[in-house]
């Protein structure tokens, strides 16, 4: 199995916890600029944990500035 | 001269089996309409009722973003529309009007009018604006839901909006983000009495001259599976009567045998008669007493001679300063349980002994059922609307009186009346009982 495009992941869970569209977001992106709140930030990751199968500590939860900072923790969770 | 400050309704909203707007609402109660229908939204072969009064046709999409929406359950969608309505009534903040055939960004942008209501200009002074608006139950459907969802994937899948989506106060803090409210805001639950606190604290407040204006009122949206099991395992649900629901809630009737669950809200703007005045709102009538008592005796059965309900509704009498041969229509709480009726009567036959029989009185629930947090609200709204109107709605199902109950009660359509004030009784489970004596505002 290929590994997985977490920014369209991201975009896909994004836009459905906060009904609507996230066409132009990039890694690069800040996730507050996206209005995106810290609660939704925590339902999306909820999501992503449940389409992943996987389980982001808590420490890996700080420090999220941009949507590239999301991906790069969760690459390092992903089954090798 | 009195320098008493006189609290005023200055609006009303509704969200009801019989209808999502106050004339509705009323008309149909006039008109002795049943909101009470077969369950469909869940299965109903395993539990002790099958029956319920629903809310149709209400959008949240009118009030609320599709976010906001999931966020907040069925009953705090409620809780926005009513207020609305009588936000609206009250001349406070109009409602943002969609329109024909709107595409989702116009639905929106709806939306986001609503949220932008804090800014409006108006004049008024938000910090003395506050609401008080309750629920028994909370949001169970979120409830369920997440619950549902932890069970099915485990508690990491729990939506961080659980809490503040299912906490009894959401409605309340979501009518203060709306508009801007900065007065005191919170919930009280007291079962089936928990409108009439809220309307009884508000007043309070007002008169105490804490605050000028305060959204009031309840809601419930409880009509759930295990709701109804719990309600129907403790043996207090009517049945489809004869295989017809809208005949199964009939308070006072022979064959009354429980109650039947409804869902919905009520909401009413209290205001200072010389605050309203001067910005030019309509009174539609005081609150001029109100009594709470408790029976500090059992956790759901009322007391056999009613007498909390009784010493309820002499302190609102008293509080009005008027006496009990004033009181010229009674709104009873009247679930149509077989005890509950009974302890009712008892309450209002010591506090209106031999004019009892003569006194028009009609039970609301025969028509939309029991809205549990929100029936005295609902309730309150169709006394208020009958001293504006001078014209009270029948009550329904009433084939045979029970021999029991030597009442005045209003059937077979709606009567007219020349009347100045009105009661209106609950009682929650728990033993909580709240009476409010409403009066007519002169020129209403």
């Amino acid at each position: 199995m290929g590994k997985p495009d977490l920014l369209a992941t991201f975009k896909l869970v994004a836009s459905r916890v906060d009904h609507k569209e996230f066409p132009n977001v990039s890694r690069e992106s800040v996730i507050t600029d996206l209005g995106i709140d810290s609660l939704s930030m925590m339902q999306i990751v909820g999501e992503m944990e449940s389409e992943l199968g996987i389980m982001i500590p808590d420490e890996d939860l700080v420090e999220l500035v941009t949507v590239g900072d999301l991906c790069k923790k969760i690459e390092a969770r992903l089954p090798a | 001269m009195s320098t008493r400050r006189r609290v005023v309704i200055t609006g009303l909203g509704v969200v009801t089996p019989i209808g999502n707007d106050v004339a509705t609402f009323f008309a149909n109660l006039l008109e002795g309409r049943s909101g009470v229908s077969f369950i469909d939204m869940f299965p109903t072969d395993k539990l002790r009722s099958d029956i319920a009064a629903s809310v149709k046709d209400f959008d949240p999409l009118k009030f609320l973003s599709r976010k906001e929406s999931e966020i907040y359950g069925r009953v705090t969608h409620f809780t926005i529309g009513a207020c609305a309505e009588a936000l609206e009534m009250a001349k406070i903040a109009p409602i943002p009007r969609p329109v024909k055939g709107q595409s989702e960004e116009e639905t929106e942008a709806i939306a986001t009018a609503h949220a932008k209501l804090d800014s409006l200009e108006d004049g008024l002074d938000r910090s003395r604006i506050g609401c008080l608006f309750s629920t028994g139950m909370g949001s169970v459907d979120i409830f369920e839901q997440e619950v549902a969802k932890s069970a099915a994937r485990g508690p990491r899948a729990v939506s961080p909006f659980f809490i503040p989506g299912v906490m009894p106060n959401g409605g309340a803090a979501l009518v203060t983000m709306r508009y801007g409210l900065q007065g005191p805001s919170y919930s009280m639950a007291s079962a089936c009495a928990t409108g009439a606190h809220s309307i009884s604290t508000c007043a309070m407040m007002i008169e105490a001259g804490d605050v000028d204006v305060m959204v009031a009122g309840g809601a419930e949206a409880a009509t759930r599976q295990n709701c109804v099991a719990g309600f129907g395992n403790a043996r207090a649900l009517a049945r489809a009567f004869e295989g017809d629901p809208t005949r199964a809630s009939r308070p006072f009737d022979k064959k009354r045998t429980g109650f039947v669950m409804g869902e919905g809200a009520g909401a009413l703007v209290l205001e200072e008669e010389q605050h309203a005045l001067q910005r030019g709102a309509k009174p539609l009538a005081y609150v001029a007493g109100f009594g709470m008592t408790s029976d500090a005796a059992h956790l759901t059965s009322p007391l056999p001679d009613g007498s909390g309900l009784a010493l309820a509704m002499e302190r609102a009498i008293a509080r009005a300063g008027i006496t009990a041969a004033d009181i010229g229509y009674i709104n009873p709480h009247a679930t149509s349980t077989t005890q509950g009726d009974v302890a009712e009567f008892r309450a209002l036959t010591r506090v209106f002994g031999e004019r009892l029989p003569r006194i028009p009185i009609s039970a609301t629930k025969s028509m939309i059922g029991h809205l549990l947090g929100g029936a005295a609200a609902a309730e309150a709204i169709a006394v208020v609307c009958s001293l504006r109107d001078q014209r009270v709605h029948p009550s329904i199902n009433l084939d045979e009186i029970d021999p029991i109950f030597t009442l005045d009660l209003v059937r077979g359509g709606p009567r007219a009346l020349d009347f100045r004030y009105a009661i209106k009784e609950s009682a929650g489970f728990g033993g909580h009982n709240c009476a409010i004596v409403f009066e007519r505002y002169p020129s209403a």
